[in-house]
């Protein structure tokens, strides 16, 4: 069920009835059922793999927490860590591996006779069992207490309007909402509506108008010249945000609505003024996990320069493994890796040079625009190892990019595509600039009936420009 | 976090919610008609037809080979007869078959109709034109209730603005005061660009065989034009060179629809090859299409001559 299917809203309509008609003891029930027929819909045969998790970190962290002795939690704490990367490691990872493995054999001559498994990837897997990785770990550090009842641990974990492609939501801060009360309210309806509406605008108006350009580029891109490729990844860089900043705001829109709150995941990435900037605002919930339980585990930037280094590049290419079993998926970290060692040995060469006290405005301001300049271009060619179907494609878009001696647009196809995409890309951007100055949540509050234009002009977006080819979200293949 | 703690609910949501729905019922009314009515006004090509304002002698329908590989004011000057392009892009023969019925149930039948019949690759449904002329065509309307019935019931219950979701309305909306007969390629294929290209294996594999769907449609729109008493002509336009090549099913292909449909296919794919004649492989620029030219209106002509000559047996063995 994706969330711009019409069989999506009616399960939700169905849902949302029986949640705020059912007494608030009972609520946990409705909305582990409706979780479980939500990523059921996809494969009942998922069911198995997520009840499993659910039920094995649950009994490791209860475990951890009775354990008296620092060696027996520590133990258990391995075990639950390990279920989940094992799982993971299976279904996700298992034909990378041997894929790999095998590529590897053939370069030195050898004949290994390893074929790949016959592994259906589970919708979400990546997105739960770091959720359940990361309440494990809480519960050894002692953040938050073990869940007594399983009940509300199912719940969290499976919970739907993040269940399949994110934000990551922690337990200390899911957990402790299971017991606050959730009338329904008009106030947080109106919220709701408005982020669900935006979110939608994003995915069904921008992003999916977008791929209509993007697709047929990264499937032949031989057959295109430079300036079409370069209008692609442009629009790549705009779809993929789209997509899934879309899906994220209309999850955190549909759980504020049901009364549980989301953090942000994502905060205008696009006018980022440094790498480290871009993964404070892009999927802030992947971000801050990695730093969390990744970057600072080993060691963050306490150990020096060069570990400090190794430790970014280590975390960024794990990061970008997440992401996808594929060799391109590790290559689009590393480069991020490298972005940000890049951006660290740049600001401390620059603050040997002249401290950022000492700078002129005017130069502080010049130094802001061009970062912020090289940041977006820098990000758009990572994206090319995202999107495109293998290194060797990657290479071709960018070799042609790079060589395209025309920026005539005449020879560029899809020319009416072209122009909406770019009228919808300098739309949204517009709007997400003005947010700087205008807070669009106090406007609304002063004049109401604004949000009921800003409802009404999303549904017209979505009926006269919205895009409905049935696409799927970029990020439910992660 | 979000809207000002300020923000009171209204004092009867209910009556509140009814508003709302009965204020977008009326929006979303009220500029689907003003939207329906340029579109209706338009000279984009579609709504002249649906006006009943098209009158011509000759009748092209394709798809975006058709709509490149003819260039409709120049055959028109040539001819001294109206020649009007009805092709577009990814127009499926079906879809041709449904605006030729409904051309014929509007204006007058054309004395020739040239169909570029690689359109009958397949027999898809073109949603977007279905849905844009829906209220004008009960054909358009069906095929659109049976391809997408959600999205039809949709806009005729909840929002009527959804009939003018995608490329055609807003073409429709450009083309509002001038004539979209000379929508063509202007530019040339790059350099180099045919070597490079490589056919899709899934757009070869559709050369192998042929479909039952699109040729029942095929022979469908040359029973009704020949009832209309117009005279048809199935053509092939250009391919730039070593397109064909890339197709090893062609030729099998056409040998296939002309049993199929007992009609000659006048096989102009390598009339032209020369790339500067070209946008892209598969389609023709207005040059190439002007170099086209001398090919088609001699086949027009010579249709015009079987024509008459058949008209004087059939008339001599009559007054006999």
């Amino acid at each position: 069920m994706l969330f711009n299917s019409l069989i999506f809203w009616a399960f939700f309509a169905i849902f949302a009835v029986l949640f705020f008609a059912s007494r608030r003891s009972a609520r946990h029930l409705v909305s582990l059922v409706g979780s479980y027929v939500f990523y059921g819909w996809w494969d009942v045969r998922f069911l198995g793999l997520i009840i499993g998790i659910t039920v094995l970190t649950y009994l490791a962290a209860l475990r951890i927490e009775c354990s008296r002795s620092a060696a027996m939690r520590r133990a258990w704490l391995i075990a639950g860590v390990a279920v989940c990367l094992a799982i993971l490691g299976t279904f996700k990872y298992a034909n990378f591996f041997i894929d790999s493995f095998v590529a590897l054999l053939d370069q030195l001559g050898i004949q290994s006779g390893l074929h790949t498994l016959s592994i259906i990837l589970p919708v979400g897997i990546s997105f739960y069992t770091f959720q359940a990785l990361s309440y494990t770990v809480d519960v050894y550090r002692g953040v938050i207490p073990a869940e007594p009842s399983l009940l509300r641990y199912a719940t969290y974990i499976a919970f739907f309007p993040q269940l399949v492609a994110g934000p990551i939501v922690r337990a200390s801060d899911f957990l402790p909402q299971l017991s606050h009360d959730k009338s329904l309210s008009w106030k947080r309806s109106c919220e709701a509506a408005c982020m669900v509406a935006w979110g939608l605008v994003l995915k069904v108006v921008m992003a999916d108008s977008l791929a209509i350009v993007v697709d047929t580029r990264f499937a032949n891109p031989a057959n295109h010249e430079g300036i079409s490729l370069l209008i692609g990844v442009v629009f790549y860089t705009f779809q993929i945000y789209g997509d899934f900043a879309g899906y994220s705001l209309v999850a955190i829109g549909l759980a504020h609505f049901l009364g549980y709150e989301f953090n942000q995941n994502f905060d205008r990435p696009y006018f980022s003024t440094s790498f480290s900037d871009f993964w404070r605002r892009w999927h802030i919930s992947l971000s801050s996990w990695l730093r969390d339980y990744l970057y600072i585990p080993l060691g963050g930037s306490r150990k020096g320069g060069g570990r400090t280094m190794a430790n970014l590049m280590t975390t960024m290419l794990l990061g970008g493994l997440w992401h996808g079993a594929a060799w391109n998926f590790v290559a689009w970290g590393g480069l991020h890796g490298g972005f940000l060692c890049f951006q660290r040995a740049g600001e401390q060469t620059m603050d040997r040079i002249l401290p950022v006290g000492r700078r002129p405005t005017v130069l502080r301001g010049a130094i802001t625009l061009c970062s912020g300049l090289a940041v977006f271009l820098c990000v758009c060619v990572g994206w090319v190892f995202f999107r495109a179907r293998s290194f060797s494609d990657a290479g071709l878009i960018l070799g042609r990019i790079a060589g395209a001696d025309s920026l005539s647009l005449s020879q560029v196809p899809q020319k009416f595509h072209l122009a909406k995409g770019v009228a919808l890309i300098a739309g949204v951007t517009l709007i997400e600039a003005a947010s700087f100055r205008l807070d669009y949540w106090a406007i609304g509050g002063r004049y109401p009936a604004l949000i009921a234009f800003f409802l009404f002009g999303c549904v017209l977006a979505l009926t006269l420009l919205g895009t409905f080819q049935g696409t799927s979200f970029i990020y439910f293949q992660f | 976090m979000y809207l000002p703690e300020s923000f009171r609910p209204p004092r009867r949501p209910l009556l509140a919610l009814l508003i709302l729905a009965f204020s977008w019922w009326a929006i979303d009314r009220g500029i689907a008609a003003l939207i329906g009515r340029e579109v209706l006004q338009s000279q984009f090509r579609f709504s002249c037809l649906y006006r009943g304002d098209c009158d011509a002698n000759v009748l092209i329908l394709g798809n975006s080979r058709g709509v490149n590989g003819f260039f409709s004011p120049d055959l028109t000057a040539a001819l001294g007869k109206k020649v009007f392009n009805l092709s577009y892009n990814g127009l499926s023969i079906k879809m041709a078959r449904m605006l030729f019925e409904d051309y014929v149930s509007r204006c007058p039948a054309p004395e020739l109709l040239i169909l570029e019949v690689t359109n009958a690759l397949d027999a898809g449904t073109s949603v977007g034109l279905c849905q844009l002329y829906a209220d004008k065509s009960p054909a358009l309307a069906n095929a659109w209730r049976t391809a997408e019935p959600t999205a039809f019931w949709l806009s005729r219950l909840a929002a009527a603005t959804f009939r003018y979701n995608g490329e055609l309305p807003l073409r429709a909306v450009a083309f509002r005061k001038r004539s979209d007969q000379n929508w063509i390629n202007t530019y040339q294929m790059p350099e180099g660009m045919m070597a490079r290209y490589v056919v899709a294996p899934e757009a070869a594999a559709k050369w192998e065989t042929l479909d039952p769907e699109a040729i029942a449609e095929l022979c469908r729109c040359i029973t009704t034009a020949r009832t209309h008493g117009t005279k048809v002509m199935l053509v092939i336009t250009p391919y730039a060179a070593g397109y064909r090549a890339q197709l090893p099913g062609f030729t099998d292909w056409v040998q296939g629809l002309e049993a199929a449909t007992g009609e000659d296919v006048r096989d102009l794919s390598e009339a032209i090859i020369t790339p500067k004649y070209f946008g892209d492989p598969l389609h023709m620029n207005l040059e190439g299409a002007r170099a086209l030219m001398p090919e088609v209106l001699a086949l027009v002509r010579e249709e015009g001559r079987d024509q008459a000559v058949a008209s004087d047996e059939a008339g001599s063995q009559t007054s006999r």
